[in-house]
């Protein structure tokens, strides 16, 4: 099986080629469609720059042009949205366009650092930093749904730069030297990570939205 | 002077190594932050500034270039920054392509210094030889060729600095003229204004085209003069005549100073009228076009580069998905560094790859693992 796979951000363009083959360890990633022959994925990712659509609408047309792909996956973030909403509104755009391959559609709900934070070993029971502290008090990720983080009031941070800000804090408090960002998220890439937020959805049914990843590269 | 091949390796305390290269007409230079593109075009610029105004530089150029028609090898080391002793050139060869074979033009080393097969006398060891025989006959285009190279810088100081009142100097409009010599223009250290000025005079084709293209970028600018400052600033007396670029936009009865333009006109009308006035077999570099610009102005460069006939060398940095998509991939140079050593993969290797794909050229490049690895 071979999967089209298009992200929209820089995190998931580097840490869905590690997570993928934890999901399908058949799948092996190249880094272009010519390069593409039996069980492998090949990534699109927008970085974060606009013209998202733009990008789904060319894959849909390198899906049926090559003729070597089995499913076409489309990742996105909810951000503001409900993953109804998000969903909703990429099945209108693509329900038009001709695509011989079937399409998933995974809405990061509402961002990959969402499903980041369903790692529980990062959250320690006795954190150092004050600002974390701050945080868990306000909604604690190891205890609820990362899913239903609300907004920061104190710093004015949306759900999604709450999130970003929140995993960062984390990794950094448990792991000394650690960093995290969107375009260095080696912090994350690893399988026991993967594993971690795996069984977070396993055993607490929190981050409901990981579970269309899985099923996206089954 | 059209760079063919290029390889530098600065020789100073970070000691950079760029892969060797072959060059275009147009050189687009793209890769991730940090990656060595601007420290590659230094390196370029430097060499001119070594060759024409003596200021010395560690490294080490190896650089096949044309000019007038004749093509050169030039290889040129310095002694290294940690090494003992003052600054100095320790190996230098010059020579000239002639039927597939290289016929030596100069050939210097720590003791020896020979140029056209005759022994010369001591001379500074700090200076390239084409510095120090610029007055040769056959040295003479190669000097002229270096001093083409022209590098514009575009922060806020610098565009204030072209757009400053300056006295139209006599000496620059005798010489412009009377010779009718655009060259003396480019080496003239003038401003906007005063350069403006002298082409709507003497060169009234040349002012004709910038103006054009600049109000094909900004279609809302009704009319140009230039006037004198006594008639925008009657306080301020220069004691000369000091021209002041204007213009008067659609709507309005105002006429706008250069001074009071955005910093993407001043950059737009610089650009313009450097490369109009930069004679034939000029080299100009811009890092980083689009900063300060809008979606007007950065549209408006990739044609207008791809459809200017005149022969000059393009070296462009840009991150710009606009700019990168317009500009075909075979003019790509592809940046990608480990430590100081920074490697460079024509885009022209990436077509076949592209091609398979309809996603933009600028998706599949900033997916490429060798742009998107940047640094390591």
């Amino acid at each position: 099986m071979n999967i089209y796979v298009v992200t929209e951000g820089k995190v998931e363009s580097i840490v869905y080629q590690h997570w993928i083959p934890c999901v399908n360890p058949s799948l092996t990633h190249v880094s272009s469609l010519i390069e593409v022959n039996v069980n492998n994925f090949c990534m699109v990712s927008g970085m974060g720059y606009p013209g998202y659509f733009k990008i789904i609408e060319n894959a849909i047309l390198d899906v049926n042009n090559n003729r070597k792909f089995d499913r076409l996956v489309i990742s996105i973030d909810s951000e503001d949205m409900t993953k109804q909403e998000k969903y909703d509104q990429i099945h209108i755009f693509i329900a038009n366009k001709s695509c011989c391959v079937e399409i998933k559609i995974v809405v990061q709900h509402f961002c990959f650092e969402t499903w980041a934070l369903g790692n529980r070993k990062i959250i320690k029971a006795n954190t150092k930093s004050e600002k974390l502290r701050e945080y868990k008090r306000l909604f604690n990720v190891r205890v609820h749904d990362p899913e239903l983080l609300p907004e920061e009031p104190n710093e004015k941070l949306n759900r999604a730069q709450f999130a970003e800000k929140y995993l960062r804090l984390a990794l950094n408090d448990t792991f000394r030297n650690l960093t995290y960002s969107k375009g260095n998220p080696q912090a994350v890439i690893h399988s026991k990570y993967f594993d971690q937020v795996r069984n977070r959805l396993r055993d607490m049914a929190h981050i409901a939205s990981f579970g269309d990843f899985l099923r996206a590269f089954i | 002077m059209k760079i063919l091949e290029y390889h530098c390796r600065a020789l100073d305390q970070l000691a950079w190594d760029f892969d060797s290269v072959k060059f275009d007409n147009i050189n687009l230079l793209v890769g991730d932050t940090a990656t060595g593109k601007t420290r590659l075009l230094n390196t370029l610029f430097n060499l001119g500034r070594f060759v024409t105004v003596k200021e010395f530089k560690y490294g080490s150029w190896n650089i096949v270039f044309e000019h007038a028609g004749i093509t050169y090898t030039w290889d040129l080391q310095t002694n290294s920054q940690d090494s003992d002793g003052e600054e100095r050139i320790v190996k230098e060869n010059l020579s000239k392509h002639e039927n597939q074979t290289l016929v030596p033009i100069i050939e210097r080393n720590d003791k020896s210094f020979v140029f056209a097969d005759r022994q010369m006398p001591k001379l500074s060891s700090r200076e390239t030889s084409i510095s120090l025989l610029q007055e040769e006959d056959n040295i003479r285009p190669l000097y002229q060729g270096f001093s083409r190279i022209q590098r514009r810088l575009f922060s806020e100081d610098a565009l204030m600095q072209v757009s400053t009142f300056q006295v139209l100097p006599k000496r620059v409009i005798s010489q412009v003229g009377t010779k009718g010599d655009l060259e003396k223009l480019f080496v003239a250290d003038m401003n906007l204004s005063c350069k403006l000025c002298i082409l709507s005079r003497h060169f009234k084709k040349v002012y004709q085209v910038i103006i054009d293209y600049f109000r094909q970028v900004f279609p809302f600018v009704q009319e140009h003069s230039i006037k004198e400052l006594s008639e925008i600033q009657p306080n301020i007396a220069l004691g000369g005549y000091c021209p002041v670029f204007t213009i008067r936009e659609r709507g309005s009865k105002q006429w706008i100073p250069i001074h009071e333009f955005s910093s993407g006109m001043k950059k737009i009308l610089l650009i313009l009228t450097d490369i109009f006035i930069l004679p034939d077999g000029g080299v100009y570099i811009i890092d980083e076009y689009e900063n300060s610009l809008g979606v007007s102005a950065i549209d408006f460069f990739p044609q207008f580069i791809l459809d200017l006939e005149k022969n000059v060398q393009f070296f462009i940095t840009s991150h710009h998905p606009y700019i990168i998509n317009a500009i075909p991939p075979s003019n790509w140079f592809v940046f990608h560094r480990n430590g100081m050593k920074v490697s460079i993969r024509y885009g022209e290797d990436l077509i076949r790859r592209f091609e398979s794909s309809k996603q933009e050229y600028f998706i599949q490049l900033i997916n490429d693992p060798f742009f998107s690895r940047g640094v390591e």
